[in-house]
């Protein structure tokens, strides 16, 4: 019966940028493996105009994926749930307001199995809202709006033609080489 | 309520025709034994499905279409169970070969609920894999994907995401960004 019960846990970030550049950050679930803590990959299946379904493994069981419905209403809320039936319930809840111009208010309930907390490492991790939301802090860092101003020498981002590095003005699409 | 989510190589239009061809169900669809149509008009068809499982099951449902998209189902008049509800859902699959087939449904059979929910689990999967090896079997009449309402959804051009920036700023000294910090050179 423990198995059975759930869980909720709640954190609020502030955040320097505007909700959008967050939102586009949670509503882009295929890219949850760049920055969320201890998941292993992240696939979006299918995709209609507010609603996706996503796949998500964790470092705790790999190989095990949960199926996520995702609703997102841009760009104040993302919600992902593991799909009704799924033997273990997963959901993320953000909303995203602006308490001020160029400042986001960042909220997280995760809901999960009571286990989950029990156990080290890959799900707790999950079940920890304060932990993610520094992951998304981080990645927040890495959208240009929150980077050192100033004549740019080096830069190297990542987007959808690759890895570019910029060198003193001129841009290099970079290779792996092995 | 159960919902599955399956990944089905095959056209839209073509997922859609076999769910919504209700005739010919028990040539395909897991379990049914017989189905008998009372009414179709253009959007909405009145059934009698058998269902073979625990036990046989005759249901009056009462299906609503909207083409390539959504087709609803519901129980009309409580008989061998209390309420069955639901719906096949369809998306494009993101890979932008195929569709992903979102099916749910809900049965009161006045048995336990976490019983039910898995037969029906089983039964959804079961629907899924059936359509899988139709895919395999006959050719698409469209592209994968492709049907009369099948406006691809397309994916948000991803932002940027730097990784390392070096900066010289008005008071001449370096700054180094990484991974989230700051680092000053002097």
């Amino acid at each position: 019966m423990l198995g059975r019960l759930s869980v909720r846990r709640k954190a609020v970030l502030t955040l320097g940028c505007e909700p959008a550049v967050i939102y586009d950050i949670l509503a882009d679930y295929g890219s949850y493996v760049e920055w969320m803590p201890k998941v292993m990959s992240s696939t979006v299946i299918g995709r209609e105009t507010n609603f996706a379904v996503a796949e998500l493994e964790f470092a705790a069981k790999p190989a095990y994926k949960f199926t996520l419905e995702c609703m997102h209403a841009p760009p104040q809320m993302v919600i992902s749930r593991s799909m009704s039936g799924h033997p273990l319930t997963l959901k993320l809840e953000w909303k995203i307001t602006s308490p001020s111009p160029g400042a986001s208010k960042v909220e997280l309930m995760v809901e999960g199995p009571a286990k989950f907390l029990a156990m080290v490492g890959g799900y707790a991790t999950v079940m920890n809202p304060g932990a993610t939301l520094k992951a998304l802090k981080q990645q927040v860092s890495t959208q240009a709006p929150t980077l050192p101003a100033g004549e740019v020498l080096i830069d190297i981002s990542e987007g959808e033609d690759g890895l570019v590095c910029t060198y003193l003005g001129k841009k290099y699409k970079m290779e792996a080489m092995g | 309520m159960v919902k599955t989510a399956t990944q089905i190589n095959w056209g839209r239009a073509d997922v859609y025709a076999v769910l919504s061809d209700f005739a010919n169900y028990p040539k395909w669809f897991p379990g049914c034994e017989g189905l008998v149509i009372h009414s179709a008009t253009e959007n909405t068809t009145i059934v009698d499905i058998t269902l073979s499982g625990m036990k046989r099951t005759v249901m009056n449902l009462k299906y609503e279409c909207e083409p390539d998209v959504l087709i609803k189902f519901e129980l009309v008049k409580p008989g061998d169970v209390n309420a069955y509800v639901g719906s096949y859902r369809l998306m494009n699959a993101d890979s932008g070969s195929g569709v992903v087939l979102v099916q749910e449904v809900n049965l009161d059979a006045g048995a336990p609920q976490f019983i039910v929910d898995r037969m029906m689990k089983k039964s959804l999967e079961a629907c899924g894999a059936a359509l899988i090896k139709m895919a395999k079997e006959r050719p698409a009449s469209a592209p994968a994907g492709g049907g009369a309402s099948a406006a691809p959804v397309a994916a948000k051009k991803k932002r940027a995401r730097c990784l390392l920036r070096v900066v010289k700023t008005d008071s001449g000294e370096e700054q180094i960004w990484y991974g989230g910090k700051t680092f000053v050179s002097k």
